[in-house]
């Protein structure tokens, strides 16, 4: 922690003439986030983590400012990350006491973008660090990279379109490491149909991604209470 | 003729006591499964799944719907179930031996190839009829305790999710090559039963077959895996599993109405057809020059 | 008469065991046909052999004038049997266990037929009891029941008076003179009752040790003129001096389990009798006896 915080304290030195111009825009971004109160969604949601093979789900999003998101598959089963909290903006935008520095630009998904860290000032705060990718014309962030204390690190690639006005992507790509999964032999009495080999190499990757792709937004309608719980 | 004395066969079958010790071990062997699951299913998936806890956020109760209890009976059931097989194949050369009513049925104007071949198909009967009353109880009676939805089927490395919609033809599927898989079993049975002057023998000797061919299969020494298991029809007997092992894409999403390898499936069958016919023309031949001194 | 059943140079080996020894006999139509040996003498294999149970080791088997090789549904079509201990499917009843057997056989009788032949061996009133409760003499029955539900021309009887009831051995002998006389059967019975025999049968074979023994018309193999004559007295070996010393010295045969065997004709006893009472001889019992061991000695005399 000394270590970081002394990168952190030099990256301000380094930055800080810049500091002031990243808090602003960091600040106006937030203005135009925080006017979305709550969202319902419909999305279509594509997991891909090497040891699980599932089918694409209907699920819908809710989203509740400051900081309460929830996805939910109403029909069928799906395996939803627990970093998934994380698919919105919102707990970057609602701190009140952080540092934003200046880290450049940087093509992202072809667009030319400013990169922003973000340092929360809460020692409880489970965000650690957060880089922003914003593009600076639209005021929209178009990746984020968030490292937690209890979640390990996310990435979010985010793709705007029709709700692009209220900082809503039409589109979620969400990175996250995972765990490695295996029981010991002789639980499940597996069948060998010969692709059992290739699925066990196949775990050593430890990242995940999940895909929202929104259909609909209904925003600021309200959400219905217990939805978070 | 041969339906004459199928229906004799299976007179004689369904006129036996122990029959219904096998429709009655099923049952009860079902409903206390679903009953544990009804108790402390949430446990079992805490079991499997334990380890993503932390990673991912599911719901156990979902999980445990019909199809996940049913393929988990299936799971532990069908290893046990050869056992009732061998119940009632077992006896059907060797229990007339011991009882002295082979020699009469021999005495018969009935070829002994045709009376062998009716008992054997009375033992498909027999099979067919218990993984009916298995899929029965075990499928719908957990639809209706437990409602339907995904199925989740967990592997050693890995789990497949199967939308509810694509579900119910594998079941069917899989029952199907459970039926060969049991028959395959009975052949066995019958095959030994005919060495026999009693049924306790070839009942027995099928079951050490069965427990030592799965053993082998399971110890995972490199040398057995590799010159053993694929020979023994215990291997091939999971194939079942198979239509429950579904293809993806290369995101990892799961492709509706496919199977992961098809070929497989198809092979082990063969493979299960082949022992089959082996055990029971080895059964027939022997039978047929078998001096009747019982 | 035509040969019901001809069989020539019949042998059956196990492993080091011959069981039947070139064996040739021939069964008359219409005729009670006794087949007589001791235990182990080779009448069952014999008798599986004609029911093609085992597989003969050399030798050939006609019955109805065919090969029952070749022609083995046909020939067992027409022939009925109880082979040793008539053992049934316990599990089910009279009435199932004969259906059963009828179809096997090839025909379909009604219940009202069916119940006929079970009256017929007075097990109508238990039709629908299961066999397991049945005793040795009842399932007997139902085992003759079976045998002759389809009609057969020749019948087949391995040992049938075995652990019956002196009743029950009556009821047989009427029920196979019954089938000879009325019903023009062949009847091929095994036994190793000699007395049981010479009630019933017409023709007789005596095997022993799988070979023949003799085969012929009762009448002429059962000579009365040589019976084996069984004298149980107190003094056994005085008695025995006493005869060598008479008359009767040239029909004694020798002493065996205290008993004195001589061997003459019936006509004579009322003669022998007198000598012993004349003699003053304590006399337990003076009776002919008739088995096949006897028959055996007065063979080899």
């Amino acid at each position: 922690m000394k270590k970081s915080g002394l990168i952190i304290f030099c990256m301000v030195l380094l930055y800080g003439v810049k500091a002031q111009d990243a808090g602003a825009l960091v600040e106006k971004i937030k203005g135009k986030y925080n006017a979305v109160k709550d969202y319902e969604a419909n999305a279509k949601m594509k997991t891909n983590v090497v040891f699980i093979k599932a089918p694409v789900a209907n699920i819908k999003v809710y989203y509740k400012n400051p900081d309460q998101l929830k996805i939910r598959n109403e029909s069928g089963i799906s395996f939803i990350p627990r970093g998934s909290v994380n698919v919105n903006m919102g707990n970057i935008f609602t701190m009140s006491h952080y540092a934003a520095i200046d880290a450049g630009t940087e093509m992202v998904n072809g667009r030319n973008t400013r990169v922003i860290k973000i340092l929360p000032d809460d020692e409880q705060s489970d965000v650690v660090l957060s880089t922003l990718y914003i593009d600076e014309a639209q005021l929209l962030v178009l990746r984020s990279k968030t490292t937690t204390k209890e979640n390990g690190t996310y990435e979010l690639d985010m793709f705007y379109g029709r709700y692009a006005n209220y900082g809503l992507p039409d589109k979620v790509r969400f990175t996250f490491n995972t765990r490695d999964y295996k029981l010991p032999k002789g639980v499940t009495f597996d069948y060998d149909n010969g692709s059992a080999e290739k699925e066990s190499e196949k775990t050593k990757d430890k990242k995940g991604t999940v895909e929202i792709s929104y259909s609909s937004y209904s925003i600021n309608k309200g959400i219905p209470e217990g939805i978070f719980n | 003729m041969f339906i004459t004395i199928l229906r004799i066969e299976l007179f004689k079958i369904f006129r036996k006591p122990r029959t219904y010790i096998s429709f009655g071990a099923i049952a009860v062997m079902i409903i206390l499964i679903q009953l544990a699951i009804k108790v402390q299913g949430t446990e079992l998936i805490n079991f499997f799944l334990g380890s993503q806890n932390s990673t991912f956020d599911y719901d156990p109760a979902k999980i445990l719907n019909g199809y996940f209890v049913c393929y988990f009976i299936l799971n532990t059931l069908l290893i046990h179930v050869p056992l009732l097989v061998a119940l009632i194949a077992g006896d059907l050369v060797a229990g007339e031996a011991n009882m002295g009513t082979l020699r009469l049925l021999v005495s018969k104007p009935v070829s002994r190839e045709m009376l062998m071949f009716s008992k054997f198909g009375a033992s498909v009967v027999y099979v067919v009829m218990l993984l009916l009353w298995m899929a029965v109880l075990s499928l719908f009676g957990s639809i209706l305790l437990f409602g339907t939805n995904d199925l989740v089927v967990i592997k050693e490395t890995g789990f497949h999710i199967i939308s509810s919609g694509d579900v119910l033809w594998r079941f069917m599927a899989a029952f199907l090559f459970a039926t060969l898989a049991l028959i395959c079993i009975a052949s066995l049975a019958f095959m030994l039963s005919v060495f026999a002057e009693n049924s306790i023998g070839p009942i027995v000797a099928t079951v050490c077959i069965v427990i030592v061919f799965t053993i082998v299969q399971q110890l995972q020494v490199p040398m057995f895996q590799e010159y053993a298991s694929p020979y023994l029809f215990t291997t091939h007997m999971l194939g079942w599993k198979g239509f429950f092992y579904v293809m993806a894409t290369d995101e990892n999403q799961t492709i509706r109405g496919s199977v992961e390898n098809t070929g497989a499936i198809l092979k082990s069958g063969l493979v299960l057809t082949g022992y089959t016919l082996f055990f029971l023309l080895l059964g027939v031949i022997s039978f047929k020059r078998k001096d009747i001194l019982s | 008469m035509p040969d019901i059943i001809r069989v020539q140079h019949l042998s059956k080996s196990f492993k080091d065991l011959t069981a039947v020894n070139d064996l040739s006999f021939s069964v008359p139509q219409g005729c009670v046909y006794g087949f007589l040996g001791q235990n182990g003498a080779g009448k069952s294999t014999t008798i599986r052999m004609l029911l093609t149970l085992i597989e003969p080791s050399s030798g050939d088997i006609e019955i109805f004038g065919l090969s029952l090789q070749r022609h083995r549904q046909q020939i067992l079509k027409n022939t009925g049997a109880v082979i040793e201990k008539p053992d049934l499917y316990k599990y089910l009843s009279a009435l199932d266990n004969i259906r059963l057997f009828a179809k096997l056989g090839g025909v379909h009788p009604s219940r009202m037929q069916l119940m006929e032949k079970l009256d017929k061996v007075g097990l109508a009133a238990r039709a629908g009891s299961k066999v397991k409760t049945f005793s040795q003499g009842m399932k007997q029955r139902l085992g003759i029941a079976i045998a002759l539900v389809h009609d057969p021309e020749l019948v087949i009887l391995d040992e049938p008076v075995n652990g019956l009831d002196p009743q029950g051995i009556a009821d047989i002998r009427k029920l196979i003179i019954h089938l000879s006389k009325e019903e023009k059967k062949t009847v091929f019975v095994s036994s190793h009752l000699l007395a049981e025999m010479e009630m019933v049968a017409d023709h007789m074979l005596i095997i022993d040790k799988g070979k023949k023994i003799v085969e012929g018309p009762v009448k002429s193999l059962l000579n009365p003129d040589k019976m084996v004559i069984e004298l149980e007295t107190k003094d056994i070996n005085a008695v025995t001096q006493l005869i060598q010393g008479s008359s009767w010295g040239d029909y004694y045969k020798k002493q065996e389990e205290g008993k004195i065997l001589l061997e003459f004709g019936t006509h004579a006893v009322p003669a022998f009798n007198t000598f012993l009472v004349q003699q003053q001889v304590q006399v337990l019992s003076l009776r002919p006896r008739h088995s096949l061991e006897d028959y055996f000695l007065s063979l080899t005399t």
